[in-house]
């Protein structure tokens, strides 16, 4: 299980490349997660929605009730412009943490 | 021995969602996706084999409780929770003028009544003294009733104030126009009829017994908001229990 602090700073940047595939709806971008991260990363989910929620205020993703083939509606949401933008910026800081941690663990010499 | 009730997933998720639209941080629009949300969740877990009622318990867990939801979704609609709140506010002092206006015109027309039924002087003032704030305990009192009678009047009237507070406004404003030009009218009739129908004495009579209700206006002032803010609080407290 990933710490809480993480699973909440990498929540806009995995909505946002689930996003990036098409549009999809709250519980369908929580399995899509799950799935992803094998179950590490678990989302409270009634907590995503207020995020999401808040995405769109900021004109990242926009949303759509729709009626789903069960009949039941849902909110879709998908990604607007300045979300990509948004996700190409997000997308270099986490590469950028994630290739200078690699770095310093592979220049640390093994203890075992 | 009690006869267990079979589970009824609609009826669970209603409750849970009258619950949760108790707090002014949830929109309808918020429930109804969380509601979705919900439904999604049962119909997966019941296709993984869970029981209706087992699938109810752990989506409900997932969704998380309601406290927590409540505090995300309260820095979200932080705006509209202070607008709401404005709302209740401006109603409810509209409420008291209409009710203070309701109350002199139950009191300018009995009076009109008491003099027509050849009651005078202290008689007279006495019945004037006492028409307003009966009436508006009476009304207290059929309103009570009400609310005893249809026990779910907060959850349906709640939502409607919530949908329509312009509507609301509007029509709390008319209502006060109306009201207070009934009440002014009726008090200039009350006055011509006495002044016309009564002698000196029999009007310092009843001008003396009638400057009361000015204290009875006082006492009325001071009692019906308190009525009504623990009514409000009453009925907050009852909807906002979190779900079991």
């Amino acid at each position: 299980m990933l710490a809480k602090e993480l699973v909440a700073a990498s929540t806009v940047p995995l909505v946002l490349s689930v996003l990036a595939a098409g549009e999809s709806y709250g519980y369908a971008l929580i399995q899509r997660v799950r799935e992803l991260s094998g179950g590490r990363i678990e989302w409270s989910e009634g907590m995503l929605y207020p995020v999401l929620h808040w995405m769109e205020k900021e004109d990242l993703i926009e949303s759509e009730w729709k009626e789903a083939e069960t009949g039941r509606k849902r909110k879709y949401y998908r990604l607007r412009k300045e979300g990509r933008k948004a996700l190409q910026a997000e997308k270099q800081q986490w590469l950028t943490v994630h290739e200078t941690l690699t770095k310093l663990w592979k220049s640390q010499p093994r203890l075992t | 021995m009690e006869i267990p009730t079979p589970f009824d997933l609609n009826d669970a998720i209603h409750r849970w969602r009258e619950n949760l639209a108790g707090s002014p941080a949830f929109r309808a629009e918020n429930l109804d996706e969380l509601e979705a949300h919900l439904r999604d969740s049962v119909s997966a877990l019941a296709a993984k084999g869970l029981s209706d009622e087992e699938a109810w318990w752990v989506a409900m867990r997932r969704v998380g409780c309601h406290e927590d939801l409540h505090q995300e979704y309260q820095k979200l609609n932080r705006k509209g929770i202070w607008l709401e709140r404005a709302v209740w506010i401006v109603v409810g002092s509209q409420l008291l003028g209409i009710l203070g206006y309701a109350s002199s015109i139950a009191a300018n027309l009995t009076i009109c009544a008491g003099i027509l039924a050849d009651l005078r002087g202290h008689a007279l003032g006495l019945v004037g003294l006492i028409a307003g704030p009966a009436f508006i305990f009476l009304l207290l009192w059929r309103g009570w009733r009400y609310t005893r009678v249809r026990a779910n009047w907060w959850s349906c009237f709640e939502p409607w104030v919530r949908n329509h507070p312009l509507r609301l406004l509007v029509g709390m404003a008319m209502s006060w126009l109306l009201f207070s030009v009934i009440s002014f009218s009726t008090g200039i009739a009350a006055n011509a009829v006495t002044n016309r129908l009564m002698s000196p004495i029999e009007l310092t009579e009843y001008f003396g017994l009638f400057g009361w209700r000015l204290l009875s206006g006082l006492i009325g002032a001071l009692v019906v908001p308190s009525l009504l803010a623990w009514l409000i609080w009453h009925r907050s407290r009852k909807t906002q229990r979190p779900p079991a």
